[in-house]
């Protein structure tokens, strides 16, 4: 029942936006990578695309409700000797709190579904992934932490996220936003070490671009890029 | 018959005028608690654009204020905007109507000394009607 609900509503949500998630999958595939925002205002649609290393994600995801957003995703992850995870599924997020401030906003999410994976290619098996999200941000500041889990048939594996960015200037509504930060990641299926990502982040109204040099004691100057077009 | 010609006239732009006074443009002024990034705050623009009545917006982050003026003859609701915002995740906290022009909501913006998080705000309120937290 726990799966059945969100399979039920991520099919709900395919079938209303065919022609949305078609054009979108096909502005993905160039680019085979993405990672998640969960803040997707009502109505929204928001495209993805996430590389960095070893991990590449891909994500479609509509805000249902001013809480609530279903998307569909993909993840790719090349653990030690290159072997190969990937998880595709359809992911709820919840805003489960919201509180505002006098100079930002915090949101704590919880997210999740069921996800279909294949591991150094062998026949498929379902799943499910899900996690908590934390950040806050004011207009000079944002920081993150988030906690990721996918289970699949006995197989586990775990990324911690955590961003810290700092913007030199308040941007005005409709001018470039200019970030720079760092994002520490640290997945179960590496060498269990934490990767740090010196990044900087453009944005305006409708995109979002974060791009950085991803390094760990094993390797160094992966590019790392994430991408977000909101309509 | 050149009486008749005249007095229609009058009468034709007597309404007429008395029209748009009934329905003139206005200028509307909202206060939006945690709205702090501009990409989420674009869906904002994005509604308020495709309601009929919006001729002009403007959007303040640093003092979280979200502005429009109407078009003659059309007008919005605060239900209508208080969804709007609710829906992109921010919290209305008041509305202003006024017969402004959009340079001067700019400009009274700019020079208002609102800090968000502080209810003890000061900003002009001539010819402005002021609807408290929703």
């Amino acid at each position: 029942m726990g799966i059945f609900i969100p399979v039920v509503l991520g099919l709900a949500f395919v079938k209303a936006y065919l022609k949305k998630i078609g054009l979108a999958l096909a502005l993905l595939l160039p680019l085979q990578a993405s990672y998640a925002g969960l803040f997707i205002p009502k109505d929204m649609t928001m495209i993805m695309a996430m590389r960095t290393g070893e991990m590449t994600t891909t994500e479609l995801s509509y805000g249902l409700k001013p809480n609530l957003s279903m998307a569909v995703n993909h993840f790719e992850f090349t653990g030690h000797h290159d072997r190969i995870s990937r998880y595709t599924g359809v992911q709820a997020a919840y805003l489960l709190d919201r509180h505002y401030g006098s100079q930002g906003i915090a949101n704590w999410y919880v997210f999740g579904g069921p996800v279909t994976s294949t591991y150094m290619n062998a026949d498929s098996k379902n799943g499910a992934q899900g996690g908590l999200w934390f950040d806050y941000e004011t207009l000079r500041i944002y920081t993150r932490v988030s906690a990721q889990r996918f289970l699949v048939h006995q197989r586990e594996q775990s990324v911690y996220t955590a961003q810290a960015l700092w913007a030199p200037y308040a941007a005005e509504f409709g001018e470039v936003a200019s970030w720079v930060g760092v994002q520490a990641m640290r997945d179960s299926m590496q060498t269990g070490q934490t990767a740090l990502t010196p990044m900087l982040r453009f944005f305006e109204r409708s995109w979002w671009l974060d791009i950085g040099v991803k390094a760990n004691t094993e390797r160094r100057g992966d590019l790392f890029m994430n991408v977000m077009f909101l309509f | 018959m050149k009486k008749l010609v005249i007095q229609s006239c009058v009468l034709m732009l007597a309404s007429s005028f008395s029209l748009t006074a009934l329905a003139a443009a206005e200028s509307i002024k909202m206060r939006v608690e945690g709205m702090v990034c501009a990409f989420c705050a674009s869906s904002i623009e994005k509604k308020l654009k495709a309601l009929p009545a919006t001729s002009e917006i403007y959007i303040n982050l640093e003092k979280r204020v979200v502005a429009i003026t109407t078009k003659d003859g059309k007008a919005v609701s605060d239900d209508e905007l208080k969804k709007i915002i609710v829906d992109a995740g921010y919290q209305l906290q008041s509305v202003e109507r006024g017969k402004f022009t959009m340079a001067d909501i700019k400009n009274q913006v700019k020079a208002d000394r609102y800090k968000p998080g502080n209810e003890t705000h000061q900003h002009d309120h001539k010819d402005s009607k002021h609807h408290g937290k929703h």
